[in-house]
């Protein structure tokens, strides 16, 4: 006799839940991509079509072709790289010292960085430019890059989260068989803190390339121009060139993706470890 | 696992290396003539669509500088609108390092005035300029107050009727008036509306739309004789009983008609998208889109003064951009030069010939552009009516506050739209707003 198999309703309805995100998640992308390979007037047309033909490569032709994007790409790229190296490094050594060395007034000194998530940044725009200003860092990457790598709230909050969870047997071990306090972060933190690092890379590397604000109001020349604000001049004072900004968003949005599925397994290993989200 | 670890370290001082070689800002202005050259910073809001024509005014402009040795260089903002576009000037300002001259909204200027961020140039046009040259009274608008002028008009746009010929002759309609004095009445166009109405194959054909903003508002009340958003004394006064009788005209098409789209309808398309691609038979919207117009294809269009009273004139409200020179420029003098070269008739036909930045206030100039935008695609009477519109304008009442209020006024919109509350009840609401605003103002 036949043995009844027993359907797996559970399974079912959560892939049939998973298929509708997925497809909610992702029509976006689709829409961007279908709409960067027609022209404007196609792009306009009533009733959208959900496919489209012939395939029209011309916004992407001249995206890249008349507007610096790919200068833009690799200023955006320089910014987001340098600053998320500079915040991995200097956010998890003060995560370090405020987890594992209990130093006088360190909790005093934990709030003040910490507190200075709570300053909204718009407030502090023209304190900064005049200051930038003042010594000579206007029209240059540093205000884009410097403030953000010196004082990071948000990253010495996530790694310290993950520190403090490490035992201090490790420590003590390290320390008997002759390591230095840099020598401990260097060969026995960091290789524990990959998760909540590549977390915070993540949110960094993807909050720099897509700073707008910040480029906009200290980049002034044109050969220094970052990916967001070549982006948004695909518009006139009334309209918006639909193809051209897509073929630009779809194009800005690859490097997010690259990284995104490198640092997959990692990312959400940091996210439900430390309970942070960006 | 040592060659992994150089690599990153040596990937890291590429990195660094390139960022400080990036770093510093670009070298003095001289051109290496023995008179120095002054150098005028343009600072510029930078949308791709336009900036061909800015760049083209600019370049006839230099060459008329060429014997005082003065440049002008642009400075681009890529902001996607002006709000961000002030933003940075006025961060600009604060650090004294503003750029010399600029081209910027009218509804900026109450607060530039009001801040001191921008230069009185009365002496210098009382002094320097001729004004027959140009329209004058397009120079009356938010950049002059007390008398002093504090811009210098970069071109003005302002709102005509855009109807669709085709849906007109199927339904056996006339077309809207081209007769400024003599327009199609309110009631009319509701009329018209309302048979142009349909269900299509391609979803629902609307029969008119406007926006519902205050300077729409403001304009259809002062051709049905009533005030401007602001009474005499300038106090508040759109929820007088004309200003809410033009709210009551669009309720009747959004609400009782449905022939005009509500804010569902172009959440997906524009309203003009709506136009161009025939699923709009009128629309009041600016002479920005009279390039779009131009090349528009598949639709037969015509253009008409917008809908005015029974017995009386229309009115359309103007918006004029102006050129100013920021308060911190060192060379105010030759910043002056540089914005009369701008205006030169040699700038303006550079800039009409690529269609950009409104109609041209320069005598000499505001047929070109007409002729330019509109080419072959629309008749000879409704290019006549878009120039005709020029001695119908009405100024936006731009004070210190309409610009916030308006954004304010315009995030509540949608309550009304979508008929959760009366139009009267709106109107009432909008007027509350201005009258805040008025109040923190005067604190």
């Amino acid at each position: 006799m036949m043995r009844k198999k027993k359907i797996p309703v559970k399974k079912l309805l959560s892939g049939a839940i998973l298929a509708v995100a997925s497809v909610t998640m992702l029509f976006p992308f689709y829409w961007m991509i279908k709409t960067a390979l027609m022209t404007n007037r196609a792009a306009l047309e009533f009733p959208p079509k959900l496919v489209t033909w012939p395939l029209y490569l011309g916004n992407f032709v001249e995206v890249f072709g008349t507007t610096g994007l790919g200068r833009a790409m690799g200023n955006s790229l320089l910014i987001a790289a340098v600053s998320t190296l500079g915040v991995l490094f200097l956010s998890s050594l003060a995560a370090f010292a405020f987890a594992k060395l209990h130093f006088k007034h360190s909790g005093f000194w934990f709030g003040a960085i910490f507190g200075t998530m709570l300053i909204p940044s718009q407030i502090l725009l023209i304190p900064m430019y005049v200051l930038f200003a003042k010594i000579h860092w206007v029209d240059t990457f540093l205000p884009l890059i410097v403030p953000q790598i010196m004082i990071n709230g948000y990253g010495v909050f996530l790694i310290k989260q993950f520190m403090a969870g490490i035992p201090d047997s490790y420590i003590e071990a390290a320390k008997l068989d002759g390591l230095g306090y840099f020598g401990i972060y260097r060969r026995i933190m960091l290789p524990l803190c990959k998760p909540p690092l590549v977390t915070l890379g993540v949110f960094t590397f993807v909050g720099n390339w897509n700073n707008f604000i910040g480029a906009l109001i200290y980049i002034d020349s044109e050969e220094k121009f970052t990916l967001p604000l070549i982006i948004n001049s695909f518009r006139t004072e009334y309209s918006v060139e639909w193809g051209l900004l897509m073929a630009a968003s779809a194009i800005s949005v690859l490097p997010m993706i690259i990284i995104y599925l490198f640092a997959q397994k990692s990312f959400v290993e940091g996210i439900s470890m430390t309970g942070v989200k960006g | 696992m040592k060659k992994t670890k150089l690599l990153a370290i040596a990937l890291c001082a590429a990195l660094f290396t390139t960022v400080f070689a990036g770093c510093g800002k670009q070298g003095g202005n001289e051109d290496g003539s023995s008179q120095e050259k002054v150098v005028i910073d343009f600072s510029m809001l930078n949308l791709s669509g336009d900036i061909e024509g800015w760049t083209a005014m600019v370049e006839a402009a230099n060459e008329l500088l060429k014997e005082e040795n003065i440049e002008i260089s642009i400075s681009k903002v890529n902001g996607t609108g002006w709000p961000e576009y002030y933003q940075k000037v006025a961060s600009q300002m604060a650090a004294d390092n503003s750029p010399d001259i600029g081209r910027i909204a009218e509804s900026y200027m109450p607060t530039l005035i009001a801040k001191n961020q921008v230069v009185d140039l009365t002496s210098y046009i009382e002094n320097d300029f001729d004004m027959s040259q140009y329209y004058e009274k397009t120079f009356e608008n938010s950049a002059y107050v007390d008398g002093k002028y504090y811009g210098v008009p970069s071109g003005l746009n302002n709102y005509l009727l855009y109807y669709n010929k085709d849906m007109f002759d199927e339904a056996g309609l006339d077309y809207p008036s081209a007769d400024w004095n003599d327009p199609t009445s309110f009631e009319e166009i509701a009329d018209m509306a309302r048979t142009l109405t349909k269900e299509t194959e391609g979803g629902k054909q609307f029969g008119f739309y406007t926006g519902p903003y205050m300077a729409e508002i403001g304009m259809f009340s002062t051709s049905l004789g009533g005030n401007n958003v602001f009474d005499a004394e300038g106090n508040p006064s759109i929820n007088d009983a004309t200003s809410k009788q033009v709210y009551k005209w669009f309720d009747g098409m959004l609400r009782d008609d449905g022939s005009m789209p509500r804010p569902t309808d172009t959440a997906v398309m524009s309203a003009f998208d709506m136009f161009t691609n025939g699923r709009l038979a009128m629309i009041v919207d600016g002479t920005w889109w009279l390039g779009s117009i131009g090349s528009i294809e598949g639709v037969n269009v015509g253009i008409a003064a917008v809908p005015g009273a029974e017995d009386g004139s229309a009115y359309t409200s103007q918006f004029v951009d102006s050129f100013v020179i920021y308060e911190g420029c060192e060379h105010k003098d030759e910043a002056w030069k540089a914005i009369k070269a701008l205006v030169s008739q040699e700038g303006f036909e550079a800039l009409a010939a690529t269609g950009v930045g409104g109609t041209p206030v320069h005598k000499e100039v505001v047929n070109a552009v007409t002729e330019k935008l509109l080419g072959e695609n629309v008749d000879e009477a409704s290019k006549k009516v878009a120039e005709e519109a020029l001695n119908h304008t009405v100024k936006v009442p731009y004070n210190e506050y309409y610009e916030e209020a308006d954004q304010k006024v315009n995030n509540t919109m949608d309550e009304w739209l979508l008929g959760q509350i009366t139009s009267d009840e709106y109107a009432d609401k909008v007027q509350q707003i201005l009258l805040d605003y008025k109040a923190q103002a005067e604190e």
